[in-house]
């Protein structure tokens, strides 16, 4: 993808947004009092002016990219790489699971786990001090929030800890 | 390294609590106390100057916990949906329980979501203008809203709060018809700031705590109107609502109070009003929150309660008869 | 009792061994509180409350000072090493701390932050004990009319940090004022974009937000294609500033403190937003304006120095009026309160003593920051010494820890992953990610103030112009725009050029 292309894609892609504002998501979820003082006081009036503005920059955004000349150099990294693809995949999942995982093991144990997990992934060339930061700094975080801070911290349906 | 003990321990605790099988045993492990509104707030130091007491009474530490947010709702309706066993409770204040349940449709909790431990803390209730603004007297403010209609301003700490309520609820009484339309309400983000516009001149007048307003009223840079408690404040040179024939705006005070959620355990809600009533006898805690503007109260669970459900109601039907109501 | 026979006692109060260890102490939990993503300046001064009831008045508030001058310096380190900001107050910091820790020379970042931050806390230390009750009263001056005006001129500010394209730029802020409108109206108090989600009426927390925002699309666009990059691994020890690039920054240094002075004192503006104003400001004034945003000392300095120099500036409403300015100031006044001391003329009056130890203890807070900043700089070395592959999880792990702490909710951690995933579609597609945050702090103070200043007015347009404040604040807006807008024009040529490559 040239840049023009992805500035174009992204003006457009913004003003599409916009539109999606003004006409369906303001109205369904802004609720507007039936009896507003002046209509400069409307809880939806200064949503309103920001989807105009992204409409308005979006607009100009894919303008600004058609009068651009076209620039002959691809974008830096912007051949389509599927491992590359697939790995920010496997990294969102990753991110999912240790949300899932905060609330059946605890913060401190799910946390160890994705360190290491996390680590492997990015293709860690040193897995024994990995296995250490993830077993101590976890407990570390504990006992600053739990043990100093007097902050409760989230603890699973599985093992209920801490 | 974690000792497999401890994760063993852990699991059984798990178990344990989950059949609910050991009911003498409670408290067992920290306690946490949810306080709906910021660090640094009069709530928050009111839990502080709480768990600053509490290792004399309770065997187990009192984690206080800021769950701030929407005017107060975010960290009760956390508390209302809580399991029952006593290990979160929270501080239930005056705004949280029955300025916002009273005025507030999309509140996704109500008043009897909750068992009331008792009330610990109540804050008499001062209105106060600036002296700039030539009014030095309710007679004087009354006479001013019905003058100029819809000039007269008020600052409070957001829709929903006790100032919100307190502002409308004064001048109904004061015989001002259509309150919310002779005057404008003036929100802002927290209660220091109402006060900070009303000294600025940006705001006509305000009421709210004592406490708020204390360190304004000594240095002259606002006039107290009037205070809600039955006797005069000391420090405020102002007369009583009863003094000025209005008796019934003595429901008009801030309230401070510890709650759990409705199915609270039996044996937790008993040794929590046994603490409570301690706690309010500490005379170091007596001091520090006198120290703040605090009057401590010594309440029973079912005075606690009743107080509550009247202050609500009267709100209620204010907000009924003004239209107030948020949808 | 004369000035002199005060400043004697007051410097006889001073002059004990648990003042000076108290303010020593808060300024080491400070920092530490600081560095921890999460923890902001505001949690380390009300956790450390309670342990002060018990202590003797100017004990106790010389410790809280100190957490709180210590916590804003604090979280320029995270910012810098690990470009996630450790309080919101040194957001700023990370767009030229983070480019210059990834050249090597964190050790330079975190040295001229270090000067940066002293510097502007003696200055406006000197400002609160020399124009406190001037400064106050112009604070006080500030109405809705006023702020509406002080903010829309700090919009502007976007201006200079958008990157190569002010359009972008614009769409970036435009996102963030959206995500500033979710949560409850303020006038009304009705729904807005909530959606049925009770955790939504609060808002968005910004804390997750700015972590999502910085943090993590660095640690996405890593585990998208690992390289452990050996020859770019931030090296700490080896790079001082040197006497001359110090000299350099000192003129940044002088204006974000002077800056981060009227910020300060006027209730309600808080750190990040000086910062910000700073480090623009320094970038408009400077001839290498290209380098800000690319590894820039003098950026670092100002923001810093804008951040800092707020600290000492807001106890001055506390202390000349009473009226806490921010929340941290509201603890302090909650300290005060607990001894039975009330802040405002009357202790000027009453407690003179009292109010001369502080500010001795104030001034002494700048050395113990010094101080304890060279030890801290000293121990986060190791930090840069630590492979990529295991730095990144490990600050996974604490952005969680953090987001999840600021206000004990899980929630926050998704609405961190949320705008994480954002902020790497940001990334990749070459919107800057500056302008969203500063719509996003800015963006609800210019629509809170535009409604109060209306609902004061009943609607009418001419209380913007109801003071010389605001007329100043059109004027500075006016100027600002028209130094955009000719700058747009003369740089028009050179860049169509460039993009032609």
């Amino acid at each position: 993808m040239t840049r023009k292309r992805r500035e174009l894609l992204l003006g457009v892609g913004v003003a599409a947004f916009a539109l999606l504002l003004l006409t369906v998501v303001i109205p369904l979820g802004i609720h507007v009092p039936k009896a507003v003082r002046a209509a400069v006081l409307s809880p939806d009036l200064w949503p309103r002016v920001i989807a105009v503005m992204l409409l308005f920059l979006g607009t100009v955004l894919a303008v600004q990219a058609r009068l651009e000349p076209e620039t002959e150099g691809e974008l830096p990294g912007a051949p389509f790489d599927p491992v590359a693809a697939s790995r920010l995949f496997a990294t969102l999942a990753l991110l999912l699971a240790y949300y899932w995982l905060v609330g059946r093991l605890g913060i401190v144990l799910a946390s160890g786990i994705v360190i290491f997990a996390c680590g492997l992934f990015g293709r860690s060339r040193h897995p024994r001090l990995l296995f250490a930061i993830a077993l101590l700094l976890p407990l570390l975080l504990w006992g600053f929030f739990y043990k100093i801070a007097g902050i409760p911290l989230p603890s699973g349906d599985w093992v209920n800890w801490p | 390294m974690i000792s497999r003990r401890a994760v063993l321990a852990a699991v059984a605790t798990a178990v344990v609590s989950a059949t609910g099988a050991t009911a003498d045993a409670y408290p067992e492990r920290p306690i946490t106390l949810v306080v709906p509104y910021g660090a640094g707030g009069a709530t928050d130091i009111a839990a502080r100057n709480m768990t600053a007491v509490t290792p004399k009474y309770i065997p187990v530490p009192i984690l206080v916990v800021n769950k701030t947010g929407a005017g107060g709702a975010t960290g009760t309706a956390f508390v209302a949906n809580a399991v029952g066993d006593g290990y979160t409770m929270m501080v239930a204040r005056v705004g949280s329980h029955t300025v916002n349940p009273a005025m507030k449709a999309n509140l996704p909790y109500s008043i009897d979501d909750f068992r009331y431990v008792g009330v610990f803390e109540i804050n008499p209730v001062v209105c106060a203008t600036s002296p700039e603004s030539g009014i030095d007297s309710m007679e004087a403010l009354i006479a001013a809203v019905k003058a100029r209609p819809g000039e007269i301003t008020y600052s409070s700490s957001g829709v929903g709060s006790m100032l919100h309520l307190a502002g409308v609820l004064v001048l109904d009484a004061f015989g001002i018809e259509n309150a919310t339309r002779m005057v404008t309400h003036l929100p802002f983000r927290g209660g220091g700031e109402a006060a900070r516009q009303v000294v600025a001149g940006n705001a006509t007048f305000i009421c709210t705590n004592s406490s708020a307003l204390m360190g304004h009223i000594q240095s002259g840079a606002l006039q107290p109107l009037m205070v809600t408690t039955a006797e005069r404040l000391e420090g405020v040179d102002a007369p009583t609502a009863a003094e000025l024939g209005k008796p019934e705006l003595e429901v008009l005070v801030g309230w401070s109070g510890i709650a759990g959620p409705a199915d609270l355990a039996d044996e937790a809600y008993d040794a929590w009003v046994g603490w409570l009533g301690q706690i309010t006898k500490d005379a170091e805690f007596q001091e520090r929150m006198g120290a703040l503007g605090s009057i401590v109260v010594s309440m029973t669970p079912e005075e606690s309660v009743q107080f509550i459900r009247h202050q609500y109601e009267v709100f209620r039907a204010l907000v009924d008869k003004l239209d107030m109501r948020v949808e | 009792m004369n000035a002199w026979d005060a400043a004697y006692w007051a410097f006889q109060t001073i002059a004990q061994v648990e003042a000076i260890a108290a303010l020593g102490l808060g300024v080491a939990i400070g920092v530490i509180v600081g560095a921890v993503p999460g923890m902001s300046a505001t949690m380390g001064v009300a956790l450390t409350l309670p342990f002060t009831f018990s202590l003797e008045p100017l004990v106790g508030i010389l410790l809280l000072l100190g957490v709180y001058k210590g916590g804003i310096f604090g979280g320029s380190i995270p910012a810098i090493l690990i470009k996630t900001p450790g309080t919101p107050a040194s957001s700023c910091t990370v767009l030229d701390g983070h480019p210059l820790a990834e050249r090597g020379e964190a050790g330079k970042a975190l040295e001229i932050a270090l000067y940066a931050s002293c510097i502007a806390d003696i200055v406006s230390n000197l400002a609160l004990i020399l124009f406190a009750a001037w400064l106050a009263a112009f604070a006080l001056s500030f109405g809705p009319p006023e702020f509406f005006t002080l903010i829309l001129f700090s919009l502007t500010i976007i201006a200079g940090v958008s990157g190569d394209s002010l359009t972008k730029g614009l769409i970036s802020a435009a996102f963030g004022l959206l995500a500033a409108t979710v949560g409850l109206d303020l006038v009304y108090g009705t729904d807005r974009f909530i959606f049925g989600q009770t955790e939504l009426m609060a808002g968005l927390n910004f804390i997750p937000v700015l972590i999502g925002l910085f943090a993590l699309p660095e640690i996405l666009a890593y585990l998208r294609r690992p390289t452990e990059a050996v020859g770019k691994v931030m090296d700490l020890g080896r790079h001082h500033v040197s006497w001359r690039e110090f000299r350099r920054c000192l003129r940044s240094i002088g204006l974000g403190s002077a800056i981060g002075v009227v910020m300060g004192a006027i209730p309600g503006i808080g750190g990040a937003p000086a910062a910000f104003l700073a480090y623009s400001e320094a970038r408009r004034l400077s001839p290498d304006r290209e380098r800000f945003g690319k590894g820039e000392l003098e950026g670092v300095a100002a923001s810093e120095a804008g951040n800092n120099g707020v600290c000492g500036a807001t106890l001055i409403p506390l202390l000349a009026l009473g009226v806490p300015g921010d929340v941290i100031t509201a603890v302090i006044l909650g300290a005060f309160m607990v001894h039975g001391l009330q802040p405002g003329p009357i202790m000027f009056q009453q407690n003179i003593v009292l109010i001369y130890a502080l500010f001795m203890g104030i001034m002494l807070s700048s050395v113990f920051l010094f101080i304890t900043g060279k030890i801290a700089i000293r121990l986060f070395r190791r930090v840069a010494d630590i492979p990529r592959s295991i730095l990144y999880p490990s600050v996974l792990a604490l952005c969680v820890f953090g987001a999840y702490a600021i206000n004990n909710t899980m929630f926050d951690v998704l609405v961190m992953f949320a705008t994480g995933l954002l902020g790497y579609f940001m990334m990749r597609t070459g919107i800057p990610a500056a302008p969203f945050l500063i719509a996003f702090i800015l963006g609800p103070m210019l629509e809170d103030n535009f409604r109060q200043a209306m609902l004061m007015s009943q609607g009418d347009f001419t209380i913007f112009l109801r003071s010389g404040i605001t007329w100043f604040f059109w004027a500075a807006t006016a100027l600002s725009i028209g130094l955009i807008v000719r700058r747009g024009l003369a740089g028009r040529r050179p860049a169509a050029r460039y993009s032609g490559h």
